[in-house]
Protein backbone atom coordinates (compact mmCIF):
# COMPACT_ATOMS: atom_id res chain seq x y z
CA UNK A 1 0.00 0.00 0.00
CA UNK A 2 2.79 2.37 0.95
CA UNK A 3 4.71 1.31 -2.16
CA UNK A 4 1.74 2.26 -4.36
CA UNK A 5 1.41 5.68 -2.70
CA UNK A 6 5.12 6.28 -3.19
CA UNK A 7 4.86 5.41 -6.91
CA UNK A 8 1.87 7.71 -7.35
CA UNK A 9 3.78 10.60 -5.78
CA UNK A 10 6.74 10.02 -8.08
CA UNK A 11 4.43 10.01 -11.11
CA UNK A 12 2.87 13.27 -9.94
CA UNK A 13 6.23 14.95 -9.49
CA UNK A 14 7.64 13.83 -12.83
CA UNK A 15 4.54 14.77 -14.82
CA UNK A 16 5.22 18.54 -14.61
CA UNK A 17 8.56 18.05 -16.30
CA UNK A 18 6.97 16.00 -19.04
CA UNK A 19 4.24 18.58 -19.55
CA UNK A 20 6.77 21.38 -19.82
CA UNK A 21 8.89 19.38 -22.22
CA UNK A 22 5.82 18.72 -24.37
CA UNK A 23 4.98 22.45 -24.25
CA UNK A 24 8.47 23.35 -25.36
CA UNK A 25 8.31 20.85 -28.17
CA UNK A 26 4.94 22.17 -29.32
CA UNK A 27 6.17 25.75 -29.16
CA UNK A 28 9.23 24.95 -31.22
CA UNK A 29 7.11 23.20 -33.86
CA UNK A 30 4.59 26.08 -33.95
CA UNK A 31 7.46 28.60 -34.12
CA UNK A 32 9.10 26.83 -37.02
CA UNK A 33 5.81 26.50 -38.91
CA UNK A 34 4.98 30.17 -38.35
CA UNK A 35 8.43 31.25 -39.47
CA UNK A 36 8.19 29.11 -42.58
CA UNK A 37 4.75 30.55 -43.39
CA UNK A 38 6.09 34.08 -42.86
CA UNK A 39 9.07 33.46 -45.14
CA UNK A 40 6.86 31.91 -47.83
CA UNK A 41 4.42 34.79 -47.72
CA UNK A 42 7.16 37.44 -47.74
CA UNK A 43 8.82 35.76 -50.72
CA UNK A 44 5.56 35.70 -52.64
CA UNK A 45 4.97 39.36 -51.78
CA UNK A 46 8.41 40.31 -53.07
CA UNK A 47 7.76 38.24 -56.19
CA UNK A 48 4.44 40.00 -56.84
CA UNK A 49 5.93 43.43 -56.29
CA UNK A 50 8.90 42.86 -58.58
CA UNK A 51 6.52 41.60 -61.26
CA UNK A 52 4.48 44.79 -60.82
CA UNK A 53 7.62 46.92 -61.04
CA UNK A 54 8.91 45.17 -64.14
CA UNK A 55 5.50 45.43 -65.83
CA UNK A 56 5.41 49.13 -64.97
CA UNK A 57 8.89 49.66 -66.38
CA UNK A 58 7.95 47.92 -69.60
CA UNK A 59 4.97 50.25 -70.07
CA UNK A 60 7.60 52.98 -70.37
CA UNK A 61 9.54 50.97 -72.93
CA UNK A 62 6.40 50.39 -75.02
CA UNK A 63 5.52 54.07 -74.81
CA UNK A 64 9.05 55.11 -75.76
CA UNK A 65 9.22 52.68 -78.68
CA UNK A 66 5.89 53.99 -80.01
CA UNK A 67 6.88 57.65 -79.74
CA UNK A 68 10.56 57.71 -80.68
CA UNK A 69 11.07 59.60 -83.98
CA UNK A 70 11.85 57.16 -86.76
CA UNK A 71 15.09 58.89 -87.67
CA UNK A 72 16.31 58.52 -84.09
CA UNK A 73 15.47 54.82 -84.13
CA UNK A 74 17.63 54.12 -87.16
CA UNK A 75 20.36 56.69 -86.47
CA UNK A 76 23.83 55.85 -85.19
CA UNK A 77 23.72 55.77 -81.41
CA UNK A 78 20.09 54.66 -81.46
CA UNK A 79 18.69 53.36 -78.18
CA UNK A 80 17.90 50.15 -80.08
CA UNK A 81 21.10 48.92 -81.74
CA UNK A 82 20.89 47.00 -84.98
CA UNK A 83 20.50 43.27 -84.35
CA UNK A 84 22.54 41.22 -83.44
CA UNK A 85 24.15 44.10 -81.52
CA UNK A 86 22.37 44.91 -78.28
CA UNK A 87 22.46 47.98 -76.09
CA UNK A 88 22.57 47.02 -72.44
CA UNK A 89 22.04 49.21 -69.42
CA UNK A 90 21.20 48.81 -65.77
CA UNK A 91 17.97 50.52 -64.82
CA UNK A 92 16.15 51.19 -61.58
CA UNK A 93 12.65 49.76 -61.90
CA UNK A 94 11.41 50.91 -58.51
CA UNK A 95 12.09 51.06 -54.81
CA UNK A 96 11.06 48.56 -52.18
CA UNK A 97 9.66 49.57 -48.76
CA UNK A 98 12.64 51.08 -46.96
CA UNK A 99 13.81 52.84 -50.10
CA UNK A 100 16.13 50.16 -51.50
CA UNK A 101 16.36 50.50 -55.26
CA UNK A 102 15.44 47.48 -57.35
CA UNK A 103 17.52 47.22 -60.49
CA UNK A 104 17.28 45.21 -63.66
CA UNK A 105 19.28 44.83 -66.85
CA UNK A 106 17.65 46.32 -69.93
CA UNK A 107 18.64 45.03 -73.36
CA UNK A 108 17.40 46.70 -76.53
CA UNK A 109 17.77 45.75 -80.14
CA UNK A 110 16.07 46.56 -83.44
CA UNK A 111 15.39 43.98 -86.10
CA UNK A 112 14.70 45.01 -89.70
CA UNK A 113 11.93 43.38 -91.68
CA UNK A 114 13.35 41.02 -94.28
CA UNK A 115 11.57 42.94 -97.04
CA UNK A 116 13.16 46.26 -96.13
CA UNK A 117 15.42 47.60 -98.81
CA UNK A 118 19.10 46.76 -98.37
CA UNK A 119 19.77 50.31 -97.22
CA UNK A 120 17.32 49.71 -94.37
CA UNK A 121 18.80 46.44 -93.24
CA UNK A 122 16.63 44.07 -95.29
CA UNK A 123 17.03 42.08 -98.49
CA UNK A 124 14.08 43.52 -100.40
CA UNK A 125 14.35 45.08 -103.84
CA UNK A 126 12.39 47.71 -105.69
CA UNK A 127 10.44 44.82 -107.18
CA UNK A 128 9.41 43.27 -103.85
CA UNK A 129 9.12 46.58 -102.02
CA UNK A 130 8.34 49.26 -104.61
CA UNK A 131 7.10 51.69 -101.97
CA UNK A 132 10.38 51.47 -100.04
CA UNK A 133 8.40 50.66 -96.94
CA UNK A 134 10.55 50.33 -93.88
CA UNK A 135 9.56 48.22 -90.88
CA UNK A 136 11.49 47.64 -87.69
CA UNK A 137 10.80 45.51 -84.68
CA UNK A 138 12.01 47.26 -81.54
CA UNK A 139 12.62 44.71 -78.86
CA UNK A 140 13.26 45.48 -75.20
CA UNK A 141 14.21 42.74 -72.77
CA UNK A 142 14.19 43.31 -69.05
CA UNK A 143 16.21 40.83 -67.02
CA UNK A 144 15.77 40.80 -63.26
CA UNK A 145 16.26 38.40 -60.41
CA UNK A 146 13.99 37.39 -57.57
CA UNK A 147 15.77 35.30 -54.99
CA UNK A 148 18.02 32.95 -56.92
CA UNK A 149 15.87 32.90 -60.04
CA UNK A 150 16.33 35.06 -63.10
CA UNK A 151 13.34 36.32 -65.05
CA UNK A 152 13.10 37.88 -68.49
CA UNK A 153 10.26 39.97 -69.84
CA UNK A 154 10.14 41.31 -73.34
CA UNK A 155 8.09 43.84 -75.27
CA UNK A 156 8.25 44.27 -79.02
CA UNK A 157 6.93 47.27 -80.90
CA UNK A 158 6.55 47.39 -84.67
CA UNK A 159 7.35 50.69 -86.35
CA UNK A 160 6.59 51.17 -90.03
CA UNK A 161 7.07 54.08 -92.41
CA UNK B 1 5.08 7.68 12.74
CA UNK B 2 4.65 6.42 9.21
CA UNK B 3 1.67 8.64 8.62
CA UNK B 4 3.59 11.73 9.85
CA UNK B 5 6.39 11.08 7.36
CA UNK B 6 3.90 10.61 4.56
CA UNK B 7 2.18 13.92 5.36
CA UNK B 8 5.52 15.71 5.45
CA UNK B 9 6.57 14.49 2.04
CA UNK B 10 3.21 15.46 0.52
CA UNK B 11 3.28 18.96 2.00
CA UNK B 12 4.92 20.66 -1.08
CA UNK B 13 7.68 20.79 -3.64
CA UNK B 14 11.32 21.32 -2.90
CA UNK B 15 13.05 24.61 -3.74
CA UNK B 16 14.86 22.90 -6.58
CA UNK B 17 11.59 21.65 -8.08
CA UNK B 18 9.99 25.06 -7.75
CA UNK B 19 13.00 26.83 -9.30
CA UNK B 20 13.06 24.42 -12.18
CA UNK B 21 9.33 24.71 -12.79
CA UNK B 22 9.45 28.51 -12.64
CA UNK B 23 12.46 28.68 -14.96
CA UNK B 24 10.82 26.43 -17.50
CA UNK B 25 7.55 28.33 -17.27
CA UNK B 26 9.40 31.60 -17.84
CA UNK B 27 11.14 30.03 -20.82
CA UNK B 28 7.80 29.07 -22.30
CA UNK B 29 6.45 32.56 -21.68
CA UNK B 30 9.52 34.08 -23.40
CA UNK B 31 9.12 31.74 -26.34
CA UNK B 32 5.45 32.73 -26.65
CA UNK B 33 6.41 36.39 -26.58
CA UNK B 34 8.98 35.73 -29.30
CA UNK B 35 6.31 34.08 -31.42
CA UNK B 36 4.00 37.02 -30.91
CA UNK B 37 6.76 39.47 -31.84
CA UNK B 38 7.51 37.46 -34.95
CA UNK B 39 3.85 37.52 -35.94
CA UNK B 40 3.68 41.29 -35.41
CA UNK B 41 6.80 41.86 -37.53
CA UNK B 42 5.35 39.63 -40.21
CA UNK B 43 2.04 41.51 -40.28
CA UNK B 44 3.94 44.81 -40.42
CA UNK B 45 6.03 43.58 -43.33
CA UNK B 46 2.86 42.55 -45.16
CA UNK B 47 1.38 45.99 -44.60
CA UNK B 48 4.59 47.61 -45.88
CA UNK B 49 4.10 45.84 -49.19
CA UNK B 50 0.48 46.92 -49.50
CA UNK B 51 1.14 50.16 -51.39
CA UNK B 52 3.16 48.56 -54.18
CA UNK B 53 1.06 45.41 -54.22
CA UNK B 54 -2.47 46.83 -54.16
CA UNK B 55 -2.67 50.61 -54.21
CA UNK B 56 -0.15 51.61 -56.89
CA UNK B 57 -1.50 49.26 -59.60
CA UNK B 58 -5.06 50.46 -58.90
CA UNK B 59 -4.03 54.11 -59.11
CA UNK B 60 -2.13 53.39 -62.31
CA UNK B 61 -5.13 51.68 -63.89
CA UNK B 62 -7.38 54.64 -63.05
CA UNK B 63 -4.85 57.23 -64.24
CA UNK B 64 -4.11 55.35 -67.45
CA UNK B 65 -7.81 55.12 -68.26
CA UNK B 66 -8.28 58.82 -67.63
CA UNK B 67 -5.14 60.02 -69.42
CA UNK B 68 -5.63 57.80 -72.46
CA UNK B 69 -9.00 59.45 -73.11
CA UNK B 70 -7.40 62.87 -73.24
CA UNK B 71 -6.14 64.29 -76.49
CA UNK B 72 -3.82 66.74 -74.76
CA UNK B 73 -2.09 67.10 -71.41
CA UNK B 74 0.13 69.63 -69.70
CA UNK B 75 1.98 69.44 -66.39
CA UNK B 76 1.89 72.14 -63.70
CA UNK B 77 3.61 72.51 -60.35
CA UNK B 78 0.32 72.74 -58.45
CA UNK B 79 -3.45 72.92 -58.75
CA UNK B 80 -3.64 76.72 -58.80
CA UNK B 81 -1.21 76.88 -61.73
CA UNK B 82 -3.11 74.18 -63.55
CA UNK B 83 -6.39 76.04 -63.13
CA UNK B 84 -4.81 79.32 -64.24
CA UNK B 85 -2.83 77.69 -67.08
CA UNK B 86 0.37 79.35 -65.90
CA UNK B 87 3.87 78.07 -65.19
CA UNK B 88 3.71 74.75 -67.01
CA UNK B 89 6.68 72.48 -66.26
CA UNK B 90 8.18 69.33 -67.72
CA UNK B 91 9.35 67.77 -64.46
CA UNK B 92 8.57 67.85 -60.76
CA UNK B 93 4.89 68.48 -61.46
CA UNK B 94 2.10 67.79 -59.01
CA UNK B 95 -0.82 68.47 -61.33
CA UNK B 96 -1.64 67.46 -64.86
CA UNK B 97 -4.32 69.23 -66.86
CA UNK B 98 -6.14 67.15 -69.46
CA UNK B 99 -8.26 68.16 -72.40
CA UNK B 100 -10.93 65.84 -73.83
CA UNK B 101 -12.25 66.61 -77.27
CA UNK B 102 -15.99 66.05 -77.69
CA UNK B 103 -17.57 64.80 -80.92
CA UNK B 104 -19.06 68.25 -81.55
CA UNK B 105 -15.63 69.88 -81.43
CA UNK B 106 -15.99 71.34 -77.94
CA UNK B 107 -13.73 70.40 -75.04
CA UNK B 108 -14.19 69.06 -71.54
CA UNK B 109 -11.26 69.50 -69.18
CA UNK B 110 -9.92 67.78 -66.10
CA UNK B 111 -7.08 68.20 -63.64
CA UNK B 112 -5.45 65.37 -61.75
CA UNK B 113 -3.71 66.96 -58.81
CA UNK B 114 -1.68 65.73 -55.87
CA UNK B 115 -2.30 68.12 -53.01
CA UNK B 116 -2.79 68.49 -49.29
CA UNK B 117 -6.40 69.16 -48.30
CA UNK B 118 -7.46 69.40 -44.66
CA UNK B 119 -4.03 68.12 -43.67
CA UNK B 120 -4.40 65.01 -45.82
CA UNK B 121 -2.32 64.13 -48.85
CA UNK B 122 -4.67 63.30 -51.70
CA UNK B 123 -4.62 62.61 -55.39
CA UNK B 124 -7.73 64.40 -56.61
CA UNK B 125 -9.65 64.68 -59.84
CA UNK B 126 -11.32 67.90 -60.92
CA UNK B 127 -13.64 67.94 -63.91
CA UNK B 128 -14.98 70.85 -65.90
CA UNK B 129 -17.35 70.14 -68.74
CA UNK B 130 -17.77 72.35 -71.77
CA UNK B 131 -20.71 74.21 -70.22
CA UNK B 132 -18.90 75.14 -67.01
CA UNK B 133 -17.29 78.54 -66.73
CA UNK B 134 -14.91 77.76 -63.85
CA UNK B 135 -13.39 75.04 -61.73
CA UNK B 136 -15.01 73.85 -58.54
CA UNK B 137 -12.95 74.42 -55.42
CA UNK B 138 -13.61 70.91 -54.13
CA UNK B 139 -12.48 67.91 -56.12
CA UNK B 140 -15.09 65.85 -57.96
CA UNK B 141 -13.38 62.70 -56.88
CA UNK B 142 -10.48 61.59 -54.72
CA UNK B 143 -8.51 58.98 -56.62
CA UNK B 144 -6.40 57.93 -53.63
CA UNK B 145 -5.09 59.05 -50.28
CA UNK B 146 -2.34 56.44 -50.13
CA UNK B 147 0.66 58.03 -51.89
CA UNK B 148 2.87 60.47 -50.01
CA UNK B 149 4.01 62.00 -53.30
CA UNK B 150 2.84 61.80 -56.90
CA UNK B 151 5.22 63.23 -59.47
CA UNK B 152 4.34 63.98 -63.09
CA UNK B 153 7.26 64.23 -65.51
CA UNK B 154 7.57 64.68 -69.24
CA UNK B 155 11.28 65.37 -69.56
CA UNK B 156 11.85 62.20 -71.60
CA UNK B 157 8.95 62.86 -73.95
CA UNK B 158 6.78 60.37 -72.09
CA UNK B 159 4.33 61.20 -69.36
CA UNK B 160 5.83 59.43 -66.36
CA UNK B 161 3.83 59.15 -63.17
CA UNK B 162 5.89 58.30 -60.10
CA UNK B 163 4.00 57.11 -57.03
CA UNK B 164 5.81 57.15 -53.69
CA UNK B 165 4.42 55.32 -50.66
CA UNK B 166 4.81 55.90 -46.96
CA UNK B 167 7.75 53.53 -46.58
CA UNK B 168 9.87 55.13 -49.29
CA UNK B 169 8.58 52.59 -51.79
CA UNK B 170 8.37 53.92 -55.30
CA UNK B 171 7.11 52.89 -58.72
CA UNK B 172 6.96 54.75 -62.02
CA UNK B 173 4.39 54.14 -64.74
CA UNK B 174 4.04 55.52 -68.22
CA UNK B 175 0.88 57.60 -67.95
CA UNK B 176 0.10 57.24 -71.63
CA UNK B 177 1.55 53.88 -72.68
CA UNK B 178 -0.61 53.63 -75.81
Amino acid sequence: MQLNRHRARRRQRGSALIEIAVSYGTLVVVGILTLKAAINTSSSQAWTIKQTMSDAYLTRETALASRMPFDDITANGSLWELYPAVTTSTVVIGKMPGGNATTAALHRTRIPDSNNLVSAGGSGTVLTNPGATEAWKLQSLLVYTIGDKEYVKTRTSLRIR
Amino acid sequence: MRSKQSKKSKAGFTILEMTMALTLAMGIAAALLGLLQQQISFTRALNDFQFLRDDAPQINTLLTNIINKADNYRIYPNLASAKALTGAVRSDGRSVRLRFRNPDGTYDQAIVSFEIRSGEKQLNYYFRDKASTGWSSAPNWTISKKPTTVDFDNSTGLLLVTLIGQKGDEITYAGNPD
